[in-house]
């Protein structure tokens, strides 16, 4: 059972950082100075159902201060508390604190101090609402998790025990509410009947809690059914057996009546009708499947009550069946929710058999007669192939905003240790790539805005002394350009100081004292191993460890980082990533016996040189002629140090690859085939190779390697050549 | 592994089994392999299988006992020779060299040797530290295990080896990476 629970918990937890996005987006959306009802209401919705799930789990800590902070958005949602910047600064220091409790409900970190920050909430709700809500809140929010504990181990024990025989009888069971008598003159807007599943109390939602919060809505517990109740001997003290039937007051809307059956277990029966009704005691077979044994042995279902009837034959507003732990019922069927939850590993072994179904397709076309290629079969086949393949994909394509989702937060706290205010734009945040790109991006996206407020943008008196705006401006913007995507963090801070990255680049050793270096290989200093030019080691950035381990990150992704640096303006880090880390649309060329892939995305022309068609310039480097331009060309045997292939130039193909370097000439011994190949990465089982993006298995079985153009032609043209990681030993 | 691996192995297992008298501390199975006039063990536990010899596909810029990566059903696995990785002359490859194909913490790697020997159930009380000879060797060696050799031939007088059980951890091509940071 407890397996059960902790798999449920498990989905809990997503729902929170489900929860936790859309929440902070749609704070900052109010921040940003849109405070529609819509956006305050998404907001409030996702702290609510936090709390829900909190209580159901037990996570005071959590719930109490989900509890307070929903209770200042509930006022602001209401209206009775403006939404002014201030509110809104400390609704989303609030959520920090909120996501910090979903992180130690998690066992991730320790439970925060949320003192100062409830003080904080507190007094806003004061300020705003008068003493009413906030006394509700202070009252509330300890009682509630106690009160949770009791039902857990005590709660139907006497209930059972002592009203056996009263079955009828609502009155002993008023004691779960405030003890008052029903407020007859308060004319109950709905009826609502209550059948919990029989598993509520062992999925972790809490009938209790329900009811505590319909009363606290205004809702009033009119009867109980406890027909369903077995003999004491067969009883499952964990079971739940009643059926309650509540009256709400019609100022209480169907949504919010609705939310209070978020986290109820499914199957459980409820009923929201409208109009004044009186309980309902019966309860028939049909509608509470869970019970029907029971039901046989104990005549409660013919009993009918006069008055269940009528709350039926209202037809504007027939009875919702609403499947609770799931959005409302109402919410269903506006914008059906059809989704499901569907294992990552799972989609991940789905793109790989689509790969291998690909390789395969190709092979089979490879091996069947120029006649049989032409019947209609594998073409279609081939298009179905590749349909599946993008279906496939777009199942794995996530919006970028995923790994932004976190930036906000993260630039908070940094704005708050380095004393800077910095303004966060971002821009193509509906940019989808592969979900495994996301996931690495994340702490190279860190790193870069970290660097980018400890050491691009100045002190705000530094700024207005240069005549900037006290504001520092960091944009994070995503772009797809055709297979790749483009990621900048851009800041409009001094810019790398050229001068003393160079010296300190020198005084580290990592070039010589006399290199003359051009801006942009200066630049790209700063992604040097062990380079660091902070003063102070700051606990934000500065330990040498940020931009180097950035690029390494970036590059194991077949990508690469580019750096555009005008000094005073700022600076802009550009991370180049492939969509996908997956599949490859390759050209297979051999050499020196071997196989080889180029991506051909790179692939410009390919040529078989003519005689004198190559020329040779200064020591060991040569160009190709290609109409009137001359290309650098680089042998592939050379930068792979293979004996050199024994065959004339000429019989030989020179590819034209695009890199930043500008067009490179490869030179293989020939061309083989044009294939999509499925990337199977190195440091699997290896460890990244530079000038290798990975691997891939030939339909023969076979392995090709395949080239990671810009890492090769940069170490080529390199003047210190780089060190290959694999030579380090 | 192909059939005659597989037949191979089992008839090893049974021999083995036979071999082995009732000892009460904890047995492990170690694989025996000979590298040169040495004879080294793994554990059994970590052997994924045994391949024949086959040309891997080379790497540029790796270190030159990193052979090459071959397929092992749709991984891409790199191959150690074994004698280089310990610094030793490359072995010469003959039809008896084959591939140790090993998980070492969840990655994959094979190994050249020159030959399997044999499988063979030994307590673990039985294996003594390796002692500190030389230094590119300790590193790699976990404990010496004596084993008596099935005879060759007919003759029944079993002779005892030493075998020098590896420590795989140490061997993974993947750990230089760590040593160089």
């Amino acid at each position: 059972m407890s397996d059960d629970l902790d798999d449920i918990q498990a989905i809990f937890f997503e729902e929170c950082n489900e929860g936790l996005a859309t929440a902070e987006a749609g704070l900052s959306t109010m921040a940003d100075g849109d405070t529609s009802a819509d956006v305050i209401a998404g907001v409030f919705r996702a702290v609510h159902s936090i709390k829900g799930g909190a209580g159901a789990f037990g996570h005071e800590a959590l719930q109490s201060f989900s509890h307070i902070f929903e209770n200042l958005l509930d006022e602001v949602r209401a209206g009775r508390i403006e939404p002014t910047a201030h509110i809104c600064k400390n609704m989303l220091l609030a959520f920090d604190v909120l996501s910090d409790h979903v992180q130690a409900a998690q066992g991730f970190a320790p439970v925060p101090d949320d003192a100062a920050m409830l003080a904080t909430l507190e007094a806003l709700l004061v300020e705003g609402a008068g003493d009413a809500h906030a006394e509700d809140a202070a009252t509330l929010a300890p009682s509630a998790p106690a009160a949770e504990g009791e039902a857990d181990e005590f709660g139907f024990m006497p209930v059972v025990v002592d009203i056996e025989d009263l079955d009828q009888d609502p009155d002993p069971f008023m004691d779960l509410g405030d003890g008052e008598a029903p407020r007859a003159a308060e004319a109950a807007g709905w009826s609502i009947r209550f059948a919990p599943s029989r598993e509520a109390m062992a999925n972790g939602s809490e009938p209790l809690l329900v009811l505590r919060e319909l009363e606290r809505m205004g809702g009033e517990v009119v009867g109980v059914e406890t027909g369903s109740l077995p003999s004491l001997r067969e009883m499952d003290p964990e079971g739940a057996y009643f059926a309650w039937s509540i009256e709400m007051p019609a100022s209480v809307t169907r949504s919010d009546i609705e939310e209070a059956f978020d986290f109820v277990a499914p199957d459980s029966v409820v009923d929201i009708a409208e109009g004044v009704a009186a309980p309902s005691q019966d309860s028939t077979p049909a509608e509470q499947p869970e019970a029907a044994p029971e039901a046989d042995a104990q005549p409660v279902s013919t009993a009918s009550s006069p008055n269940a009837p009528a709350a039926e034959d209202k037809p504007s507003e027939p009875p919702v069946k609403a499947v609770p732990a799931a959005p409302p019922a109402e919410a269903k069927a506006i914008e059906p929710p059809q989704n499901i939850r569907v294992d990552v590993s799972k989609l991940d072994m789905l793109l790989n058999l689509v790969g291998e179904l690909v390789i395969r397709n190709s092979i089979l076309a490879d091996r069947l007669s120029s006649a049989d290629q032409q019947r209609v079969e594998l073409p279609e086949l081939a298009r179905l192939t590749r349909e599946i393949q993008d279906n496939v994909m777009a199942l794995r394509a996530q919006p970028i905003r995923q790994a932004f989702s976190r930036v906000p937060r993260m630039l908070r706290e940094l704005c708050a240790a380095t004393n800077k205010d910095v303004a966060l734009e971002m821009s193509g945040e509906a940019t989808e790539v592969d979900k495994s790109v996301i996931e690495k991006i994340g702490e190279p996206l860190t790193h870069m805005i970290r660097n980018a407020v400890d050491h691009g943008i100045e002190s705000a008196q530094e700024r207005i002394e240069k005549g900037k705006p006290a504001q520092g401006n960091l944009r994070l913007s995503a772009e797809q350009r055709g297979a790749r995507i483009f990621l900048r963090v851009a800041d409009d801070g001094r810019g790398i100081d050229r001068e003393r990255v160079l010296a300190k680049a020198v005084e580290k050793g990592i070039v010589a004292a006399d290199a003359t270096l051009s801006d942009e290989e200066i630049d790209n200093l700063i992604c040097a191993p062990g380079f660091s030019t902070a003063e102070t080691i700051s606990s934000i950035s500065g330990r040498g460890v940020g931009m180097d381990v950035v690029r390494s990150n970036v590059e194991a992704l077949g990508g690469r980082i580019e750096i555009t640096s005008v000094p005073g303006k700022g600076t802009t880090f550009t991370m180049i990533l492939p969509l996908t880390l997956a599949i490859l649309d390759g050209m297979v060329v051999r050499l020196c016996g071997q196989r080889y892939v180029l991506p051909l995305s790179n692939v410009v022309e390919t040529v078989q040189p003519e005689p004198g068609q190559m020329r040779p310039v200064a020591n060991s480097s040569e160009v190709i002629d290609m109409r009137g331009t001359y290309v650098p060309v680089k042998r592939l045997s050379e930068l792979f140090q293979l004996p050199p292939a024994d065959r004339e130039d000429e019989d030989s193909v020179v590819i034209i690859v695009e890199t930043d370097a500008g067009n490179v000439g490869l030179m293989v011994d020939t061309i083989e085939d044009r294939r999509e190949v499925v990337i199977k990465s190195l440091d699997q089982n290896l460890y990244p190779i530079r000038g290798l993006g990975g691997a891939t298995i030939l339909g023969d079985g076979s392995i090709a390697l395949i080239l990671d153009i810009e890492a090769l032609v940069a170490s080529a043209n390199s003047p210190n050549k780089f060190v290959l990681k694999g030579m380090a030993a | 592994m192909n059939a005659t691996d597989t037949a191979d192995l089992n008839t090893m297992t049974a021999a083995s089994v036979q071999a082995t008298e009732a000892v009460d501390d904890a047995e492990r199975k170690i694989v025996t392999f000979l590298l040169g006039k040495q004879t080294f063990g793994i554990d059994m536990s970590a052997l994924i299988e045994i391949r024949e010899w086959e040309d891997p596909t080379p790497l540029p810029s790796v270190p030159a006992y990193i052979k090459g990566v071959t397929n092992l059903r749709g991984h891409v696995v790199p191959v150690v020779g074994l004698a280089e990785r310990l610094g030793w002359e490359p072995s010469v490859l003959h039809a008896r060299s084959c591939i140790l194909v090993v998980n070492i913490g969840g990655k994959h790697a094979g190994f050249l040797v020159d030959e399997v020997a044999d499988i063979v159930s030994v307590a673990d009380s039985a294996i003594q530290p390796a002692p500190e000879v030389e230094v590119t060797e300790t590193s790699v060696i976990r404990g010496l295990v004596e084993i008596g050799q099935r005879s060759q031939d007919s003759s029944d007088n079993k002779h005892q080896i030493m075998v020098s059980l590896l420590d795989l951890e140490k061997l993974s091509p993947t750990r230089h990476l760590d040593l160089a940071a």
